[in-house]
C-alpha cells in the first residue's frame, strides 16, 4: 500500500447502517478489509467508493474496533511466532485492559468482530481477557460467570471431578 | 441468544446473563481455552460435558497440532496433522532430548507426532495420566520411554495390555528369558517379524519393538539380563526368523530411528550395542547405519562427524581407521557356536591365569615396586577391555577394587593414584599431551585402543565419567591437556575423531560440577607431585613439553585452545 493510499480513508458500514470513516493506515490492521481493498483493486483509488459493509459487527462494536486500530495501528508489526511464543496472559497492556473493561456481551462481540476482520492483536488480547475471567475459577464459579449449564450429574460430576484430581495435586 | 439463558441449574443459579460463553463459535471458545494452563482447563471442563468434550478435543488438538507447529520440524522423525480427533489414540512416548518428550497420537491409520516440551514433567506425567484414563480402552499400544512418565504409568501398562488382543497381550514379559522359554514366540511368529526396534536411550532397560505383518509387539528387558538369552533369541531368528533377505531393523536412540537393511542371518546387534552403550547419546548420535553387503560384513555407522565401521564379530567389534582397508573377517569370526559366546568370552578372561598372576604379584609388591608393576596394567588392556564391555558401569572400578582391597592405606594410595593415571594415558593417550613418554604411549595406546582393543576414547571417557572414582581425575586429564591441532588432525585423518570432541571436552570443562573436579584435581595433583618426587628415581624421565604444551595446560588458556581446536577441525 502506498503512503498515498494509507492517509486516504474508506467508509465502513455496519450491520446496522452505520458508517464510519477510517483512515486507511489504521484499518490496515484488519486483514479481511486489506484483502477485500486488494481484491477489488481499489487499494490505491482516491476514492474508494461505496462503504463497505460489515455485517457481522454492530455499530457499536465497531466503533471499539476502530478505537482499538487507531490506538494500535503504529504498533510494530510482531513476528508471526505466534505458535511458537509461550503461552501467557499477563502480557496485557494496561491500555488494553482499560479498554476491555467492558461487559461480557460486548467482551464476546468484540471477539466475534475481530475474529471477523481478522485482526489477530485485537482477537488476541480478548481471547485472552476471556481467558484470565475463567482463570483461578472453580467449576462453580465458571458457570456462573458464563452462564453455562451444570448437566452433569452429581455421580458424574464426582466421577469428573476424580479424574481431573491430577491438576489439583 | 443462547439457549442457556435463563436457565437454573441443578444448584438453583439464574444466570443474569443475556450472552453467554456459548454464544461463541466453538473456534472462538478454543482459542480462549487455548490461551488457558491445564489446571484452568480441567476446572473448566468440569463445568458442563459439553465443557468437557471440548476441553479434551482441544487440549489434543493443543499438543497434537500447535506444540508441532512450533517445534524446528527438521528434527522430527515424522508427523502428519490429523484434525479429526474422533478417534484419537495415545499412541507413544519417546524420550526426544533433554526435557522432551515426543507424544504421538494415533488417528486410526494416521500418526501425529508432538513435543511436549514446554510442559514440566510433573504436568506432562500428571497430562499422560489424566488421557489414559480417558481414553482407557482406547489406547492399543504404548511404549514409554521417558523414565519417569514409565515409572508413573508403570501401573497403567498392564491395564493398557489388557487390551491388546491375544498374540500382542503375551509379548509382554519384564525379560526375554520370559519371552523365550516361555514359548511365547512361536516359529510361526517368527517367521512374520518385520522390524525390530531396539530402543538403548534409557539408563537401566533395552526396549525392543517388533512388529510382526501388521501388528506390535513389545518386549522389555532389563539391561542387565542374560547375554546369552538375547543372543538365543536372536540366532532362533536369524534360523527361523523372517526368510526374506531385506528385513527392515529400526534402531532408535534417542527418539532418532534409523533404518537400514539388514540380512538378519547375520546376528551382530551386540556390536552395535555395546558400542552405543559407551557412547554420550548426547554429544553423539548416529544418522546412518549402513550394510555394504552381505559379503563384507560390515556396518558402517556415520556419526553427525565420522564414521566407524563396525566388523561383524560377534561379541566384539573392531573399529577400523577409515582409510585403511580391513582385512576380510573369517566366517569363523561369526561361528554362532554357543561356546563363543561373549559370556564364555568374558569368563574365559576373567579367570585368566595372567590376571590372577598379576593380583598376586600386586599385593607381594613393595612400594617401590608398586610403580611398576602399576603400569603394567597396560598389559592389561585387552582383560580391561572386555570388562568394561562386561560390567558396563562397574569395569574400571570393579578391577581397582580387586586390587584395592587388599592393600594396606599406603599402598591403596599410590595404587590408586597410579592406577588412574594408567588408565587415563591408555584410555585417552590421544587427548594427552605431558612427556614423551605418553606420546609414545599415545602412540600405542592409538593402535591398541583402535585397532587391537577396539576402544574408543570418547566412549570410554563417558564410561569413565560414570564411575565415580574415575571420572573426576579422567575429565581433569581432558580438560588439562586437549589434543593440539595435529593431534585432531591424525586422528580425523583416520577416521576416528569426531569433529565436535574439543566441544565435547568444553562442555565437560564448564559443567556445574567442575569446581569439583578441580578441587579434586587439585588434590591428587598435590599428592602425584609429592609421591613423583619422592620416588623420581623410580618414574621414566619426563621430557620437556612445547611451549605451546605448557600453555596449553594451563586453564587460562584452554578456552582458546578449545576455540582455535575447534575452527581447525571444522575448517580444516
Amino acid at each position: 500500500m502506498t503512503d498515498a493510499a494509507q492517509e486516504r480513508s474508506i467508509k465502513l458500514l455496519s450491520s446496522d447502517n452505520e458508517t464510519f470513516q477510517v483512515p486507511r493506515n489504521v484499518i490496515r490492521l484488519s486483514n479481511t478489509i486489506n484483502t477485500l481493498l486488494q481484491d477489488l483493486g481499489l487499494d490505491d483509488e482516491e476514492d474508494a467508493g461505496d462503504a463497505i459493509p460489515v455485517q457481522n459487527v454492530t455499530s457499536t462494536i465497531l466503533k471499539k474496533v476502530i478505537a482499538w486500530c487507531q490506538h494500535h495501528h503504529e504498533d510494530p508489526v510482531a513476528a508471526d511466532d505466534s505458535d511458537s511464543r509461550e503461552k501467557r496472559t499477563d502480557d496485557i497492556s494496561s491500555w488494553d485492559v482499560e479498554f476491555l473493561k467492558v461487559d461480557q456481551g460486548t467482551l464476546f462481540e468484540l471477539i466475534l468482530a475481530a475474529n471477523y476482520l481478522d485482526i489477530k492483536g485485537l482477537l488476541d488480547v480478548s481471547c485472552k481477557t476471556v481467558a484470565n475471567m475463567i482463570k483461578g475459577k472453580s467449576p462453580e464459579e465458571i458457570r456462573r460467570t458464563f452462564n453455562i449449564k451444570n448437566d452433569f450429574t452429581p455421580e458424574e460430576e464426582e466421577q469428573i471431578r476424580k479424574e481431573n484430581a491430577w491438576c489439583e495435586d | 441468544m443462547n439457549a442457556h439463558s435463563e436457565l437454573l441449574d441443578q444448584n438453583g443459579y439464574i444466570y443474569p446473563f443475556q450472552t453467554s460463553w456459548f454464544d461463541l463459535p466453538l473456534e472462538m471458545r478454543e482459542m480462549v481455552i487455548l490461551e488457558m494452563d491445564l489446571k484452568t482447563r480441567c476446572n473448566f471442563s468440569e463445568c458442563s460435558k459439553t465443557c468437557g468434550e471440548e476441553v479434551i478435543k482441544i487440549m489434543t488438538y493443543d499438543l497434537s497440532v500447535h506444540s508441532i507447529l512450533t517445534y524446528n520440524s527438521r528434527e522430527i522423525l515424522k508427523f502428519e496433522i490429523n484434525h479429526d480427533f474422533d478417534d484419537c489414540y495415545v499412541f507413544e512416548f519417546e524420550k526426544f532430548k533433554e526435557k522432551q518428550t515426543i507424544v504421538r497420537f494415533v488417528y486410526g491409520s494416521h500418526t501425529t507426532t508432538t513435543i511436549v516440551n514446554e510442559k514440566p514433567i510433573e504436568i506432562r506425567t500428571k497430562y499422560l495420566n489424566y488421557l489414559f484414563k480417558k481414553y482407557n480402552h482406547s489406547i492399543c499400544w504404548c511404549n514409554l520411554l521417558d523414565q519417569n512418565v514409565s515409572t508413573t504409568l508403570s501401573g497403567i501398562k498392564i491395564d493398557l495390555l489388557t487390551n491388546l488382543d491375544e498374540f500382542e497381550l503375551q509379548i509382554w514379559p519384564r525379560t526375554l528369558e520370559s519371552i523365550y522359554e516361555a514359548g511365547i514366540i512361536t516359529e510361526d511368529k517368527l517367521c512374520q517379524i518385520k522390524t525390530i526396534k531396539l530402543d538403548i536411550s534409557q539408563n537401566d532397560a533395552y526396549k525392543i519393538a517388533l512388529s510382526f505383518k501388521g501388528n506390535q509387539a513389545h518386549m522389555e528387558c532389563e539391561r542387565t539380563f542374560d547375554i546369552n538369552l538375547f543372543y538365543q533369541f536372536l540366532f532362533q531368528l536369524k534360523n527361523e526368523g523372517t526368510k526374506e533377505s531385506n528385513s527392515v531393523i529400526k534402531f532408535c536412540f534417542d527418539g532418532r530411528i534409523i533404518d537400514y537393511s539388514i540380512l538378519i542371518r547375520e546376528i551382530f546387534y551386540f556390536s552395535i550395542i555395546n558400542t552405543w552403550d559407551e557412547i554420550d547419546h548426547d554429544g553423539t548420535i548416529c544418522e546412518i547405519f549402513e550394510f555394504e553387503t552381505e559379503t563384507s560384513q560390515r556396518i558402517r555407522v556415520i556419526w553427525k562427524t565420522y564414521e566407524i565401521d563396525f566388523f561383524l564379530i560377534f561379541g566384539s567389534h573392531r573399529i577400523q581407521p577409515k582409510d585403511t582397508t580391513p582385512s576380510e573377517p573369517k566366517m569363523s569370526d561369526f561361528d554362532m557356536n554357543p561356546d563363543t559366546t561373549l559370556d564364555s568370552i568374558l569368563r574365559k578372561f576373567g579367570n585368566d591365569e595372567r590376571v590372577i598372576q598379576f593380583e598376586r604379584s600386586f599385593i607381594r609388591a613393595s612400594e617401590v615396586e608398586l610403580r611398576y608393576k602399576v603400569t603394567d596394567l597396560l598389559h592389561m588392556l585387552p582383560l580391561l577391555n572386555i570388562t568394561l564391555r562386561k560390567f558396563h558401569q562397574m569395569h574400571f572400578v570393579k578391577i581397582e577394587q580387586r586390587i584395592s582391597n587388599r592393600l594396606n592405606a599406603q599402598q591403596r594410595e599410590i595404587f590408586n593414584i597410579h592406577f588412574l593415571k594408567v588408565v587415563a594415558h591408555a584410555v585417552l593417550g590421544p587427548f594427552i599431551i605431558e612427556n614423551s613418554r605418553t606420546i609414545n604411549m599415545r602412540h600405542e595406546s592409538f593402535n591398541q585402543l583402535y585397532s587391537s582393543f577396539s576402544i574408543n576414547p570418547i566412549a570410554t571417557m563417558n564410561i569413565l565419567k560414570r564411575s565415580h572414582t574415575l571420572a573426576i581425575d579422567q575429565i581433569e586429564i581432558v580438560v588439562e591437556n586437549l589434543p593440539t591441532c595435529e593431534d585432531l588432525s591424525h586422528l580425523k585423518r583416520n577416521g576416528c575423531m569426531a569433529k565436535d570432541s574439543a566441544m565435547f571436552i568444553y562442555k565437560h570443562r564448564t559443567s556445574p560440577t567442575l569446581k569439583e573436579f578441580l578441587l579434586q584435581m587439585t588434590k591428587r595433583r598435590r599428592k602425584l607431585a609429592q609421591l613423583e618426587q619422592e620416588f623420581s628415581d623410580f618414574i621414566m624421565p619426563a621430557t620437556t613439553a612445547s611451549a605451546t604444551d605448557k600453555t596449553a595446560a594451563k586453564f587460562g588458556s584452554t578456552r582458546t585452545r578449545i576455540q582455535r581446536l575447534h575452527n581447525a577441525n571444522y575448517h580444516g
